[in-house]
């Protein structure tokens, strides 16, 4: 059964071997029978040739203009993302830089011309109870802070701290009502004391007699006799002043000359320079 | 019936692959007319391996070749011997498979070489080294390639079953 599976085997194989051999020894020494197939045969092939040399020629132009695609939006994309960044920094970070600039340029002026001893500060934060009542700043013991020093800005008092910490300090403002200071206004020389009432817009300005000639929008400054802030730091302009015949006071309200909505550099009142 | 129309539309895929590469790379990279027999005769036998180089190497012949007969006889000895060698040996691995193909590409660029010498006195030696690189190398990289995917396909249709 073997010997017959191989010799078919052998049959065929060499049946088609033969066949081939025949072939190429009859296109040998007759190469005109074959060439009408030939001829067709190139003619095919040429059109394929052609076919492969154009979808070459495609696939190259398509592989390059992808590249270049590629690397035009990425380009773009990068220019995108500078020019974004341009604009965001010229509309928020260059104003912010040039505010800043010319806070910090006051400040400056501020501490050259006070005759004190400043420490600069910057507000942390406002107490979440009380927000117009009490803030914390970002120097504390380490700085050298102290319990009961002033704290002023370039418009004026601002308050006392209250508690000092090792990196930060809490600081009472004028406004709060258990704030208490001894004030002078500066055209009468009348002494008073302002009282927070936890409005930022006005303060209450006790002790000043009835018989005191105050105007609208007179300056309050600080007295200096508390010892806790030097005199003649501004603390504000009187509001309204109201006189009862029957009181010895008048009833004074004070408009704070800090905005205490706006806090953001302070300066703690040291000692003398 | 079916298998006649799928084995003439693999060599007239194999046919238009030959050119495609041959007019991109302006000389023949990879056999496909090879592949097409080595893997018919792989999967079908020998008697349709065969008659699948005969056939396969009669086209090269017309396309390709200034002696009718010399790639069919080439092809024919090919089918025979692939699938015999499976056969005989029931590998089923990559390597293995890569080898064989290896070795048969090297018999029909020596058979061929030989033919040539016969017919029109070209030197064997120069027309069996330059019909290996980067020929031989392509085409076994090709077959091993169906050869995976092949496997990973029965495998998915089995595991499905």
């Amino acid at each position: 059964m073997i010997r017959i599976n191989l010799n078919s085997k052998l049959i065929f194989t060499t049946t088609f071997l033969i066949i081939c051999l025949l072939l190429a020894i009859f296109s040998y020494y007759n190469p005109a029978q074959f060439l009408k197939l030939r001829e067709k045969g190139y003619f095919l092939g040429s059109i394929f040739h052609y076919m492969s040399f154009n979808s070459k020629q495609a696939l190259t132009d398509f592989l390059e203009n992808t590249t270049q695609a590629k690397k035009i939006k990425k380009e773009s994309e990068l220019l995108k993302n500078e020019l974004n960044q341009l604009i965001f920094r010229e509309k928020n970070h260059y104003q912010e830089l040039e505010i800043t600039n010319q806070r910090l340029q006051k400040l400056l002026n501020f501490k050259e011309v006070t005759p004190y001893e400043l420490i600069s500060a910057k507000v942390l934060a406002y107490s979440p109870e009380g927000f117009f009542q009490v803030i914390y700043i970002d120097r504390g013991k380490k700085d050298g802070v102290i319990q009961g020093m002033g704290v002023v800005n370039p418009q004026g008092l601002v308050g006392k701290v209250v508690e000092v910490y090792l990196n930060e300090a809490k600081v009472m403002l004028i406004i709060d009502k258990r704030s208490n200071v001894g004030v002078r206004v500066q055209k009468t020389r009348d002494i008073g004391i302002l009282q927070g009432t936890e409005n930022p817009e006005a303060c209450e300005l006790h002790y000043i007699l009835t018989k005191a000639e105050l105007e609208i929008k007179d300056t309050v400054t600080t007295s200096g006799l508390g010892e806790t802030f030097p005199p003649g730091i501004i603390v504000g302009y009187i509001l309204s002043a109201e006189k009862n015949p029957n009181y010895i006071f008048q009833q004074i309200k004070v408009e704070p000359a800090v905005n205490f909505g706006k806090l953001e550099e302070l300066f703690l009142l040291a000692q003398k320079k | 019936m079916k298998k006649i129309f799928i084995y003439l539309f693999l060599l007239f895929l194999a046919l238009i692959l030959q050119f495609i590469f041959t007019g991109w790379y302006q000389k023949e990279m990879v056999d496909f007319f090879l592949i097409t027999v080595i893997f018919w005769s792989y999967f079908r036998g020998w008697k349709e391996g065969v008659l699948a180089g005969f056939f396969c190497g009669l086209a090269k012949d017309i396309f390709f070749f200034p002696l009718i007969g010399i790639n069919a006889f080439s092809f024919s000895l090919i089918g025979l011997l692939m699938s015999e060698i499976k056969v005989k040996t029931y590998q089923q691995s990559l390597v293995f498979f890569i080898l064989m193909v290896g070795i048969l590409f090297l018999l029909n660029s020596f058979t061929l070489a030989i033919w040539l010498f016969f017919f029109y006195r070209i030197t064997f030696v120069h027309t069996f080294i330059s019909s290996l690189y980067p020929s031989l190398i392509c085409t076994c990289g090709v077959c091993g390639a169906i050869f995976l995917i092949e496997e990973k396909l029965t495998k998915s249709s089995i595991s499905k079953l």
